[in-house]
C-alpha cells in the first residue's frame, strides 16, 4: 500500500517538472527471452532491480537467469501467460516493483493495458495510453498524419467489414493491393491480393490471423508496392516536449513481411543527404503531432521509381532492431527509456546524435527457409555464439533448451558494426561461419547466401528481395564434402563417451582425455589450456572437489587448478560467483 | 589385422545416399572408407578426441576441425568449418521402412500446430499446388497444398485439431505414373 502512494506522488511530480533526476529502484519486466534479458541488463547497469515473470515452459530461460527476482505465471498459452494483465500487474504490486517495461511484442502496444499499470499506481516505461492508441490504430494515424500534410500511402482507410464495400474499394485502389490489420504488427494478419479473384480469401484469412494474433480482426486496404524499401527512423522523445530521432534503419530484406536482417544506414540515404534530412524532419512532425513520448519508431516506406516517400505507421515501443541504432549512436535505447519513464529530460540533443560507421542486425529464427519459412520447434542442443570486435549477440536461447510453439520462432539477434558497409558484412560472414545453434532447422544457412547475394553486398535491398532471389531456395550447400560424412560417422562411434553420466569405466575416451573432466566445459579458458598441455593428464575427482595436476611440458613446471577456492590465482571464476550469489540471495519467493 | 573393429554408417543428405566405415587402428586412429551412390570411394586416415557433449575435433592431415553435432531422431545437425549441414542416418530396416511408406502417399504435418481449415475431405481429387489445409502456429497461418495429382484416401484430423510435427494428416493416393519423372527431374533442378 505504501508503494502504491509514492508512485502516486511520483506520476504528480512528473508534471511539474521537479524530480527531474528520479530513477527506480525496481522495476518489473513483462516480456520474455532476449529482450527481456536485454532491458535487464541496462536497468541492472543503472542499479535498479529486475523482476522477471516466466511461464512454466520459460522456467529455466535466460530472462529468468537474468533477473533478480522471478515470479511463475502458470500456464504457458500466451493469454494466460505474458498477456495476462492482471496477473503481471498482481506481481508488480507484489514485488514492489515502481514501473512496468512492457518490451516488444505480448503487451508492449497495449493501451488498455498501460492505463490498467497506470491505474494500478504504476509508472508505464513507453508512450502514454492516450499515444499508443492514436499510433496503435492504424487508420486512425494515416487519418491524423494527412491532417498534418505528411504523405500517406494511397487506400481505404475506413474499417468496413462488409465484403461487398471493401471488394468495391478495391477496385477502386487496383490491384495489386495489400489487406491489413487495423491492429498490431509483425507481419502478422496481411495479405497481399493481385487479383480480384483472390480479394474474398485474402479478407478472410487476414482477418482470422489478426483476430488470433491481436483479438481485433479489422482491416484496411492499401495500394501494394512490391519494389521499395523500408526504412525507419528511431525516435525518442520526454514529458517535456523534446523530440529527437536517432537516424535512420533500413529494413528491407523481409519475408512474410516480417524483417530478418536490419542495417543502419541506409544505403540510399548515404546517396541522399537531403532526402535523409527530410524523411527525419517528417518523421520528428508526425511524432509531434500525436505528442510522442519515450522511444519508437516512425516507419516509411521509399518509392525509388516515383522518387516518394509515404508514412506507414509508428511502432509505439521499443524494436527488436534497436540494437543497430545503438550500435551506430553509442546510446543505450533502454536507458533513455527509463530515465525519460521516470520524469527525467532528454538531455540529448538532435546534434549530439551521430552515426558512425555501419550496423548489420541479423535475425536467427526457429525456422525451415527451404519449406516456406515454417517455424520450427524443439530442443536446440548446441548453442556457441560468436565473440569478437564490435559483435553483439542478444540471445534467447542456450543449450539444451526447448524452443517452443507457444512464442515467437526468433530465439537470437546477431549484430554488427564496423568502420564501413564493406567491413560489417565480412564481420557478419565471419561472425555467421562461428555460429552454432544445431537441433531443429534455423535460417542460418538462408542468412549466409543472403549477405553474399550480389545485390545485398551492392545495397540493391528492397522488400521483394527474398521472394525475388530466394523463391527457390531449398537449403544449404548443395554438396556434402566428405569431411561432414567423416564427421558424421565420428560423432556416433563417439557419442557414448560424451554423455555426463557415463560409468567410471568408460570415463577415459579416445586419446587419453577423460570426457568426464570438468575442463571440458570451460570453453576456451579450458580447452585452452588443453591445448597447451601434453596429454599427460592425472586427476581425482569427487565429492565436487577435484584437483587437476597438469604438466606443461615446455617448461616442466607443474601447473596447479582446483575448484577449491583461493588455490588458483588466475582462475577466471574466482570473479564470479559470490558476486552473482549476493544479488540472488535476496529473493523473495 | 585379425582384431580390428570396423562399424559402418549409412547417411542421406536428401539427395545421395553415403556409407562411411570406420576402423579403428590400434594406435587409436581411424581408417574411414567413405562410399557415395556411385561407389565413388575415399580413404582417410583421421584421429579423433571428445570435447564435450556432442563436440569433438579431428584431424587430417595438417587440419584440425572442431566440430558440433545435434541429433533428433535420425537426423543429425552438424556444424562444421563455418557451415551448417543436414543428415539422416539410414538404419538397414529404416530404409525398407521408408520405400513402403513412399508408396502409400502420406501428407505429414511439417511443425506442430492447430488445423484451422480443411478444404477436402476422402475422396476427393486434389492437384498438384492446390491448397489443403491450414495449420496455424505461433500465431502465423500455414498452407499446406497437395505435392501432387492424386485422391485423398484418408483424412485423419478434423478441423480444430491440435497435431504434432511430422505426423500423418492424410494419405493421398498418386494419380498413375504419367508425369512421374518429369516431376522428379524438375524438383532436382
Amino acid at each position: 500500500m505504501r508503494i502504491v502512494t509514492k508512485i502516486k506522488f511520483l506520476n504528480l511530480k512528473i508534471q511539474t517538472n521537479s524530480l527531474s533526476d528520479y530513477m527506480f529502484k525496481k522495476i518489473l519486466i513483462a516480456n520474455r527471452g532476449e529482450i527481456a534479458a536485454r532491458i535487464i541488463a541496462s536497468a541492472q547497469e543503472m542499479d535498479i532491480e529486475t523482476v522477471s515473470i516466466y511461464s512454466n515452459v520459460d522456467e529455466d530461460s535466460v530472462h529468468v537467469h537474468a533477473a533478480d527476482f522471478s515470479y511463475p505465471l502458470g500456464d504457458p498459452i500466451p493469454s494466460e501467460s505474458y498477456l495476462n494483465m492482471q496477473k503481471i500487474i498482481d506481481i508488480a504490486l507484489e514485488s514492489e516493483s515502481e514501473a512496468i517495461h512492457p518490451g516488444y511484442g505480448f503487451l508492449s502496444e497495449n493501451s488498455e493495458f498501460a492505463q490498467k499499470v497506470i491505474d494500478a499506481g504504476l509508472v508505464w516505461i513507453g508512450p502514454t495510453p492516450k499515444v499508443i492508441h492514436a499510433v496503435g490504430d492504424k487508420i486512425q494515424a494515416k487519418r491524423s498524419m494527412r491532417a498534418v500534410g505528411i504523405p500517406v500511402i494511397p487506400g481505404y482507410h475506413k474499417g468496413s467489414r462488409s465484403k461487398k464495400v471493401l471488394k468495391e474499394k478495391a477496385k477502386e485502389i487496383g490491384y495489386p493491393l495489400m489487406v491489413k490489420a487495423t491492429a498490431g504488427g509483425g507481419g502478422k494478419g496481411m495479405r497481399i491480393v493481385d487479383s480480384e479473384e483472390e480479394f474474398i480469401s485474402a479478407y478472410e484469412s487476414a482477418q482470422r490471423e489478426a483476430k488470433s494474433a491481436f483479438g481485433v480482426g479489422d482491416v484496411f486496404l492499401e495500394k501494394y508496392f512490391p519494389h521499395i524499401r523500408h526504412i525507419e527512423f528511431q525516435i525518442l522523445g520526454d514529458h517535456y516536449g523534446n523530440i529527437i530521432h536517432l537516424n535512420e534503419r533500413e529494413c528491407s530484406i523481409q519475408r512474410r513481411h516480417q524483417k530478418i536482417i536490419e542495417e543502419t544506414p541506409s544505403t540510399v540515404l548515404e546517396k541522399n543527404p537531403a532526402l535523409r534530412k527530410q524523411m527525419g524532419d517528417v518523421a520528428i512532425a508526425a511524432a509531434k503531432s500525436v505528442n510522442y513520448t519515450n522511444a519508437g519508431s516512425v516507419e516509411f516506406i521509399l518509392d525509388e521509381i516515383e522518387n516518394k516517400f509515404y508514412f506507414l505507421e509508428i511502432n509505439a515501443r521499443l524494436q527488436v532492431e534497436h540494437a543497430i541504432t545503438e550500435a551506430t549512436t553509442c546510446v543505450d535505447l533502454v536507458k533513455w527509456q527509463l530515465r525519460i519513464a521516470a520524469g527525467q529530460k532528454l538531455t540529448l540533443k538532435q546534434e549530439d546524435v551521430i552515426g558512425r560507421g555501419h550496423a548489420l542486425e541479423f535475425r536467427i529464427y526457429a525456422e525451415n527457409p527451404a519449406n516456406q519459412f515454417m517455424p520450427t520447434a524443439g530442443k536446440i542442443h548446441q548453442v556457441q555464439v560468436p565473440v569478437g570486435v564490435n559483435i553483439r549477440n542478444d540471445l534467447g536461447i542456450t543449450s539444451g533448451r526447448e524452443v517452443s510453439t507457444y512464442y515467437d520462432p526468433m530465439i537470437a539477434k546477431l549484430i554488427v558494426h564496423a568502420e564501413n558497409r564493406e567491413e560489417a558484412i565480412q564481420k557478419m560472414k565471419w561472425a555467421l561461419r562461428n555460429y552454432t545453434a544445431l537441433g531443429i532447422p534455423t535460417n542460418i544457412n538462408f542468412l549466409k547466401e543472403v549477405l553474399t547475394h550480389k545485390d545485398f553486398v551492392n545495397g540493391i535491398t528492397h522488400t521483394d528481395f527474398v521472394t525475388h532471389h530466394f523463391n527457390k531456395w531449398r537449403g544449404g550447400p548443395k554438396e556434402t564434402p566428405f569431411e561432414v560424412l567423416l564427421a558424421a560417422a565420428l560423432f556416433e562411434t563417439m557419442e557414448p563417451y560424451m554423455s555426463t553420466g557415463s560409468e567410471v569405466g568408460q570415463l577415459i575416451a579416445i586419446n587419453g582425455i577423460d570426457i568426464n573432466s570438468p575442463w571440458q566445459k570451460f570453453g576456451t579458458w579450458g580447452r585452452e589450456s588443453l591445448d597447451v598441455l601434453s596429454d599427460k593428464i592425472t586427476g581425482t575427482f569427487g565429492k565436487g572437489k577435484a584437483v587437476i595436476r597438469k604438466i606443461i611440458p615446455s617448461k616442466g613446471e607443474e601447473f596447479h587448478s582446483s575448484f577449491l577456492p583461493d588455490s588458483d590465482p588466475y582462475s577466471p571464476w574466482k570473479n564470479i560467483g559470490s558476486w552473482e550469489h549476493g544479488k540472488k540471495q535476496n529473493r523473495k519467493y | 589385422m585379425g582384431l580390428t573393429m570396423s562399424e559402418v554408417f549409412t547417411f542421406h543428405d536428401g539427395e545421395k545416399r553415403f556409407e562411411v566405415r570406420l576402423r579403428r587402428e590400434e594406435d587409436n586412429s581411424f581408417i574411414a572408407i567413405i562410399t557415395d551412390e556411385n561407389d565413388k570411394e575415399k580413404e582417410v586416415q583421421v584421429t579423433a578426441k571428445v570435447l564435450g557433449e556432442g563436440q569433438f575435433q579431428f584431424t587430417l592431415g595438417p587440419i584440425i576441425y572442431k566440430c558440433t553435432v545435434a541429433k533428433d531422431g535420425d537426423t543429425r545437425f552438424i556444424h562444421l568449418d563455418g557451415q551448417d549441414y543436414e543428415l539422416k542416418r539410414i538404419s538397414e530396416t529404416e530404409e525398407q521402412f521408408e520405400s513402403i511408406e513412399d508408396d502409400k502417399g502420406s501428407l505429414t504435418s511439417p511443425m506442430p500446430g492447430r488445423i484451422v481449415k480443411l478444404f477436402v475431405k476422402t475422396g476427393d481429387h486434389v492437384t498438384k499446388g492446390q491448397e489443403l489445409l491450414v495449420i496455424e502456429a505461433m500465431k502465423m497461418e500455414n498452407k499446406i497444398c497437395a505435392p501432387y495429382d492424386g485422391t485423398v484416401t484418408t483424412v485423419y484430423f478434423p478441423k480444430g485439431d491440435q497435431v504434432e510435427a511430422n505426423v500423418v494428416l492424410m494419405d493421398i493416393e498418386k494419380d498413375k505414373e504419367e508425369n512421374e519423372e518429369e516431376e522428379l527431374s524438375e524438383e532436382e533442378k
